[in-house]
């Protein structure tokens, strides 16, 4: 029974952390823009909800207002690469910079605890161990809907003339110039959106795990980079189109991941083993060679 | 029989186009005038480095000039606000990689670039058909679900020309765009710039390999160093002109 | 420039690797392996109590806690091997890692917790709370302020420990009492830990009263330890930190420039004393770990609410090396008091 616990932990965090991979892979897959800012609007998007929290706000609004400072970081990094001509990567680091300091501020201490705070997941919980299963069903399901109709409007709003629009101006520019698409408005609303989600699914975590720290971000990139890539490697690409893909190996690649987490936490692998661990484990995947085509496929979306 | 004169759509005045290249000043384009007919076909040769691909993209409004000033309909084209600047000019570059997104369908790409696109009695279906036979001369209206990257350079670039088609921009700027292509597909390439040209579009063409265009073309201009050395018409001008 | 080319690097991972199969079939061998060495026998019949140990990073203060406790539980009756097994989870600085690590421990049913560091405690009582499992942390600086106990006075139903507040008021005293022409004290501290926080408002509160100025040396990562220290000279009579992880891992860098300037560089804890601090009164991690050894075992016994002990600090340390090498006399009063004199720098 204890065995089938980590897949539970595994799932939830899994769920949660589907967002900031989607972010990530999304931005860098489809806007061509590797975004590093994700590390600094998890923390930030936790922080701005744990303050709203503590002044009363109800929960909707505390989520949204998390969501306005993601979108206002991924505005900033893109203003930032654009105004500036700052490389893609470093004005991600210059935002996550600034984000740190702003958390500090904005919280007036590193850490906010959440513990005793109402939560979404109280909503929930009757619906956990029901059945008499370990698994924290009512979180699960929660999780799950959200992502699920989350995914399924990003996906619509990806296929509509806006969304084509949208991912021109990050697959070619030149073209997107060509049409006379406005570049930088693309790109300074395809990373608001992004980091909007990022922050959201920070609320849900800071909410998951009872607290906000300023510490949070850090490793989320390796988490979605690794994610990322062990999703784009499990999941069947010929079929799908390359926008929902994307999408659907994000999704996949986080589950993975931190269900692979929570097993090597039940071995007792200390922490140092643990990240050789999950490394070993992200390697194995690539190394299998699934089909031969799916290579070439993949060097489509390279 | 009435001789209508030939309306000037595109007008280089003085030119001069200079930059830097390992710290020299090399001035690719030197004064510069020439008008370009409405509906003309007009190729720019000449050898490597003579300023054919800088005079084309100084008439793009892709680089301000250091002197001079290009007018398309009588406008300045660096004056132009983007979204005119689209309507009104569409380039082809010699990479084919610039000319179409990668990650998006060949489907895709031609919706975003199809100005007609968005009218609501433009269903996905009939979209799907017109593309279609848009597609057909190069034989790609079977592959419109394909991600463009899949696409052979020479597919990329024949797909570029059909979206220049599809854009019905008045003015075309080509730049060699034979030069990425194997020779079984040049004949079509030139095909789709003749049909271009039918349907009255102005087009601009940077070539080196004339042999092939000198029957469909009217006029040719030969840069020497960012000069002009000598233009002629190709074919002879006919007396009526129907209004495009 | 690769040494391999593509297909050269796949061949050679297949031929390793072979098919899909044998992939799986070679981890899942590798993760059973690296189950069988934690495997722990028991199989007594007598009462067995487990006790888990969850903890954000591991740091020498926490080290000295930890042994303490074992050392009282033993002392009290509870020992290692025969009636009770421990459970070590450490996320290794990863925050990300919390909420798995607290899921997983009270997935194991243990009769008791024992967190270290704040976040860890938070995320621990966020799952052990409603699974009725006791949590006894140790050493969080300000449980009240981080939300884990509503007031250190009255005991809460399965959550207690012990709390290293700073000791600011009796530091500072010592600070006036070795060096009283000190008027200005630079505080090197990184604003991005609780611990550092909530001592910044402590400092700022306390500092006025006894004559102190406070110049902040802010530092967000052990490297910047050296350049900020030395940002403060001219305008500091005395560098302080107290139990800042981040300062004290790069404090050779604070010690070096108290040494080139004739600083008085006064710490928070014992550890630090030894590596060179001049002074500090201290919590004694130890005698931390024992009070918190000894919650544990009331725990274990059945009682489950208990107040909050905060740590007193009343142990001065000081360093006689250091201050020969700072230039600074410490009076024969405080070389009485002190509950350790240092001889060398470690």
């Amino acid at each position: 029974m204890t065995w089938v616990l980590p897949l539970d932990i595994g799932l939830v965090m899994g769920l949660i952390l589907a967002w900031p991979v989607l972010a990530f892979a999304g931005s860098f897959r489809l806007l061509g823009f590797p975004d590093l800012t994700l590390e600094g609007s998890l923390p930030t998007g936790a922080a701005v909800y744990a303050v709203a929290i503590l002044n009363n706000w109800s929960l909707p609004t505390a989520i949204i207002a998390a969501m306005i400072a993601g979108a206002c970081l991924g505005a900033l990094t893109a203003i930032i690469h654009l105004q500036f001509r700052v490389n893609k990567f470093l004005a991600g680091i210059i935002v996550v910079a600034i984000s740190y300091t702003l958390d500090l501020r904005i919280m007036e201490a590193s850490n906010i605890g959440l513990i005793q705070r109402p939560s979404v997941f109280d909503y929930v919980a009757p619906l956990n161990g029901l059945i008499a299963s370990p698994f924290q069903l009512g979180t699960i399901l929660l999780l799950a809907s959200v992502l699920i109709v989350g995914a399924a409007v990003l996906i619509m709003a990806i296929n509509t003339s806006w969304g084509i629009r949208l991912r021109v101006a990050g697959s070619n520019p030149n073209y997107a110039r060509a049409l006379g698409i406005s570049v930088p408005a693309y790109l300074i609303v395809g990373l608001a959106i992004t980091n909007a989600l990022v922050a959201g699914s920070a609320a849900f975590l800071a909410m998951y795990q009872g607290f906000s720290d300023v510490g949070m971000g850090q490793g989320i990139l390796i988490f979605a980079l690794a994610s990322m890539t062990i999703g784009e490697r499990l999941v069947p690409e010929q079929r799908l189109p390359i926008p929902i893909f994307v999408v659907v190996a994000a999704i996949v690649g986080s589950l993975v991941y931190e269900i692979l987490v929570a097993y090597a936490v039940r071995l007792g692998l200390a922490a140092t083993d643990l990240k050789l661990v999950t490394a070993f484990f992200v390697l194995a995947v690539i190394a299998m060679r699934i089909r031969k085509h799916d290579d070439e496929f993949l060097e489509v979306i390279r | 029989m009435m001789t209508i004169a030939p309306r000037v759509i595109v007008s280089v005045r003085d030119l001069v186009v200079s930059f830097s290249r390992w710290g020299q000043r090399v001035t690719a384009v030197d004064n510069v005038s020439f008008d370009v007919s409405s509906g003309e076909w007009l190729l720019l040769v000449g050898h490597n480095g003579a300023g054919k691909s800088t005079l084309l993209k100084a008439i793009g409004g892709q680089l301000q000039p250091d002197a001079g000033e290009v007018l398309i309909g009588g406008r300045h084209v660096r004056a132009l606000k983007p979204r005119h600047l689209a309507t009104t000019v569409f380039t082809i570059h010699q990479d084919p990689l610039l000319g179409t997104a990668p990650l998006l369908t060949v489907f895709e790409n031609l919706f975003v670039a199809d100005p007609k696109a968005r009218r609501s009695q433009n269903s996905k279906p009939a979209l799907m058909g017109r593309y279609a036979s848009l597609l057909e001369p190069i034989g790609l209206a079977d592959r419109m679900k394909q991600p463009v990257k899949v696409l052979s350079g020479g597919e990329r670039q024949l797909l570029a020309l059909v979206i220049a088609r599809l854009r019905e921009t008045p003015v075309i700027l080509l730049d060699e765009p034979l030069a990425a292509l194997d020779p079984s597909k040049t004949e079509v390439c030139i095909e789709e710039i003749a049909a271009m040209h039918r349907e009255s579009k102005t087009v601009i063409q940077v070539a080196h390999d004339i042999r092939a265009l000198q029957a469909r073309a009217d006029r040719i201009l030969a840069l020497r160093q960012g000069r002009i050395l000598a233009h002629a018409d190709v074919a002879p001008k006919n007396s009526i002109r129907p209004d495009s | 420039m690769p040494v391999l080319s593509r297909p050269q690097v796949h061949s050679l991972i297949s031929a390793f690797f072979g098919s899909r199969a044998r992939t799986l079939s070679i981890a899942t061998l590798l993760a059973l392996g690296l189950f069988s060495t934690q495997f722990v026998t028991s199989g007594t019949a007598q009462e067995k109590y487990t006790i888990a140990i969850a903890n954000l990073m591991q740091v020498p203060a926490l080290d000295d806690a930890l042994e303490g406790m074992k050392a009282e539980l033993t002392k009290e009756g509870f020992v290692e091997g025969k009636n009770v097994e421990y459970i070590y989870q450490n996320a290794n600085g990863q925050i990300q890692l919390t909420a798995t690590i607290a899921n997983d421990i009270v997935a194991r049913k243990p009769n008791v917790i024992v967190s270290l560091t704040t976040p860890m405690t938070q995320a621990v009582v966020k799952v052990a709370r409603p699974a009725n499992i006791p949590v006894v942390f140790a050493s969080v600086t300000d449980p009240v302020g981080a939300g884990i106990v509503r007031s250190v006075d009255i005991g809460e139903l399965n959550i207690t420990g012990t709390s290293d507040a700073w000791p600011f008021e009796a530091q500072m005293k010592l600070i006036r009492e070795i060096t009283p022409n000190v008027k200005r004290l630079g505080l090197l501290f990184n604003p991005g830990e609780a611990a550092s926080q909530y001592g910044l408002r402590e400092v700022r509160k306390y500092a006025p009263e006894l004559g102190f100025t406070v110049v902040e040396g802010p530092v967000s990562s052990t490297n910047d330890v050296f350049p900020v220290a030395r940002g403060l000279v001219g305008r500091v009579d005395a560098l302080f930190l107290s139990s800042d992880n981040t300062v004290i891992s790069g404090m050779a860098g604070a010690l070096q420039v108290a040494i080139q300037n004739k600083l008085p560089f006064y710490v928070g804890d014992s550890g630090t004393v030894q590596k060179g601090g001049l002074a500090a009164v201290s919590v004694g991690y130890y005698g931390l770990g024992q009070d918190t050894g000894r919650l544990v075992a009331r725990v274990l016994r059945g009682e489950r609410t208990i107040p909050t002990i905060v740590e007193k600090g009343t142990e001065i340390y000081v360093n006689a090396r250091a201050a020969e090498l700072m230039g600074v006399r410490i009076p024969d009063a405080v070389l009485k008091r002190a509950t350790r004199v240092y001889q060398t720098i470690e």
